[in-house]
């Protein structure tokens, strides 16, 4: 039975390479290849996520939850700091792919040189981001779930441990660690702006930022913050923004459909601008604020933390922003109707 | 069931002496003392509770900057949504403006049945010309081209057809695609021979320009790029039908002439006139 399981283990890991290789081999063949490829959606996703990681945990917990991702540590508590770790950076990735997808889809309508169909294609290139984000989320959850799975398996153990260290407050990152993590944030988002945007840095936030919907979006979520205040182990700051972008949203989206009652291409075009503001101002949120304070919790609370809300609003709102982008899209190249009149010479 | 109540004087008697408040000093203090510590993790748990961003800070601080937080965050609201109601734009806005209105204006040339359009031009010719071209739906265009020296002629096209009449053919002629491309004169109005043609151009050939704020309404003037001419193109747009109104054609690159250089143009459109069917057939005797 042992050398049947043996050799099943053997067999694992040229198996996987062979699904590897067959599924890289279908993506060349297929020509397609250039069309799956936006490095600098890329770089943003990468490099945003590598602050968000700064600005959550020590440089020796990232190390660490990377050599935990290959061997599996004996002690609990490393166990659960690296499980956290990986579910963050899955989060991030997804946060930050769908980010980037709105901003670039925001400066190509802003910015629409050329033909309708450049709009198209603009919307297609935006979406990789997302796809490079939900891919890397993926890729991020398979340490999660071996992680996870260990620290479950040892649940009935007497020493938690987590405890213990958090209220010692072992390696928890520097102010000066936080503050590059911010800075590399920053870097991220200039780069996504300079490469997009042909009109400079300034016009690209023009196009991306709304200041009626960033201030209804933060003010909202403080306070729903307020509101809800503060529950060992889960920080309400992700679901605040989450929710908040949403009521944004759907006011917008209200008042779309009331310009189209009305047959009015200002309201539309205004209240279009207003969701695709909400969900920028609520996802920058949830990166900025959210994330680290939700990671923070978790940690202070020294299991792991009791994070479904949070879980949910970062898995759940990307995906809804995504889809209104798409609802977006289909609005905007919806033709108005009007009745014909007629003109006489 | 009966319910049977036994009294028993001994048993009370010791369990009065045995539960009397009259503990001893030493027990009392150390049970007082674990009350307090009880009652003090409570109340830090309370204010934990309610401090979100800061859980280290205690007691009245946090009451105050709790309040002062909530204040914020309704003003922010407030300025948020009266900027917003107040009518206030953004570059994106106007943007989607002029791509909504534009597909739109696509969209409602596609449903015209009659245009007239009158084009007038100052350049390429010694003297000003001018077309006026007439289409009624599904297919019919006729074209009336007066050059400078007062020489005309007339184009009727359907589909691929081509018929011409004019000083050299009394009678209207039939031509083919190459010879109808000869005359540049009427190859200069060609984008603006059926709405459908101009209608592709706007879609498709035409590349649309953002530039400028708009008033907040639909945009009223659309402008495009014409990169196989190339040259500049503004079109008018009336916000009750989405119709064009006016087309204005310049050159982008004024020291440019020649056959394929872009005529600077200007037409003029009316939609859905009368227009007298015998005009829209060839002249009799066409060959």
């Amino acid at each position: 039975m042992s050398e049947k399981k043996s050799r099943s283990n053997r067999l694992l890991l040229p198996g996987r390479l062979v699904l590897l290789a067959v599924v890289g081999a279908t993506i060349v063949l297929s020509g397609k290849i250039s069309a799956l490829v936006e490095p600098y959606g890329l770089i943003f996703v990468l490099l945003g996520a590598a602050g968000m990681a700064l600005t959550s945990y020590s440089t020796g917990e990232i190390g660490a939850a990377f050599s935990h991702a290959a061997v599996i540590p004996e002690s609990r508590l490393d166990i659960m700091k690296s499980a956290l770790f990986w579910e963050s950076a899955a989060r991030n990735f997804w946060i930050l792919g769908v980010l980037y997808s709105i901003l670039n889809f925001a400066v190509t309508l802003g910015n629409l040189l050329g033909s309708l169909g450049s709009l198209a294609s603009g919307l297609a290139t935006s979406l990789l981001a997302a796809l490079y984000g939900l891919v890397l989320a993926t890729v991020c959850g398979v340490p999660y779930w071996r992680l996870a799975a260990h620290f479950d398996a040892g649940r009935d153990d007497a020493c938690v441990g987590g405890d213990t260290a958090a209220r010692r407050g072992e390696t928890r990152p520097s102010s000066f660690t936080r503050t590059a993590g911010y800075l590399v944030i920053g870097a991220a988002l200039l780069s996504a702006f300079m490469q997009s945007a042909p009109g400079g840095v300034w016009a690209a936030v023009n196009w991306t930022v709304y200041w009626p919907s960033l201030l209804i979006v933060w003010g909202g979520a403080l306070a729903l913050i307020l509101f809800i205040g503060n529950v060992p182990g889960c920080s309400p700051a992700l679901a605040g923004f989450a929710l908040a972008g949403l009521i944004g949203s759907l006011m917008g989206f209200i008042q779309t459909l009331l310009g189209f009652a009305a047959k009015n291409i200002g309201d539309i075009s205004s209240a279009l601008t207003f969701v695709l503001s909400s969900c920028v101002a609520a996802l920058l949120g949830m990166i900025l604020v959210g994330a680290p304070l939700e990671d923070r919790s978790a940690w202070a609370d020294g299991r792991g933390g009791r994070r479904t809300v949070g879980r949910l609003a970062s898995a759940i709102f990307p995906l809804v922003a995504l889809i209104f982008l798409v609802v977006i899209f289909i609005l905007v190249v919806t033709p108005m109707q009007v009745d014909g009149g007629s003109s006489k010479p | 069931m009966m319910l049977l109540r036994n009294s028993r004087p001994d048993i009370d008697d010791l369990l009065k002496k045995a539960l009397g408040d009259d503990l001893p000093p030493e027990a009392e203090t150390r049970m007082a003392a674990r009350l307090q510590e009880f009652r003090r993790a409570t109340e830090g748990n309370a204010i934990s509770r309610s401090a979100p961003f800061a859980p280290e800070l205690a007691g009245g601080h946090w009451i105050f900057g709790s309040r002062l937080l909530a204040c914020a965050s309704a003003i922010i609201i407030m300025f948020g949504a009266a900027l917003h109601l107040g009518g206030r734009r953004s570059v994106l806005a106007d943007s989607i403006s002029l791509t909504k209105t534009s597909i739109s204006v696509a969209q409602q040339l596609r449903h015209a049945t009659v245009m007239e359009c009158r084009v007038k031009s100052s350049l390429g010719t010694s003297a000003p010309a001018a077309w006026r071209i007439r289409w009624v739906s599904p297919d019919k265009t006729r074209i009336d081209i007066s050059e400078g020296d007062g020489t005309q002629r007339t184009y009727w096209l359907q589909g691929e057809t081509t018929a011409m009449s004019g000083v050299s053919h009394p009678t209207a002629t039939y031509l083919d695609v190459a010879q109808r491309l000869q005359d540049p004169l009427l190859s200069a109005v060609l984008p603006l021979v059926s709405p459908a043609e101009l209608a592709r151009h706007l879609s498709a050939a035409w590349s649309l320009k953002h530039d400028g704020r708009q008033d907040g309404r639909a945009a009223a003037s659309l402008k495009y790029h014409d990169p196989q001419v190339p040259a500049e193109i503004e079109l008018a747009v009336d916000d009750g039908t989405l119709l064009p109104s006016r087309l204005t054609r310049r050159r982008q690159d004024q020291s440019q002439t020649g056959v394929n250089a872009a005529w600077p143009l200007e037409a003029q459109f009316y939609w859905n006139v009368s227009v007298d069917p015998a005009l829209m057939a060839p002249a009799a005797g066409a060959r």
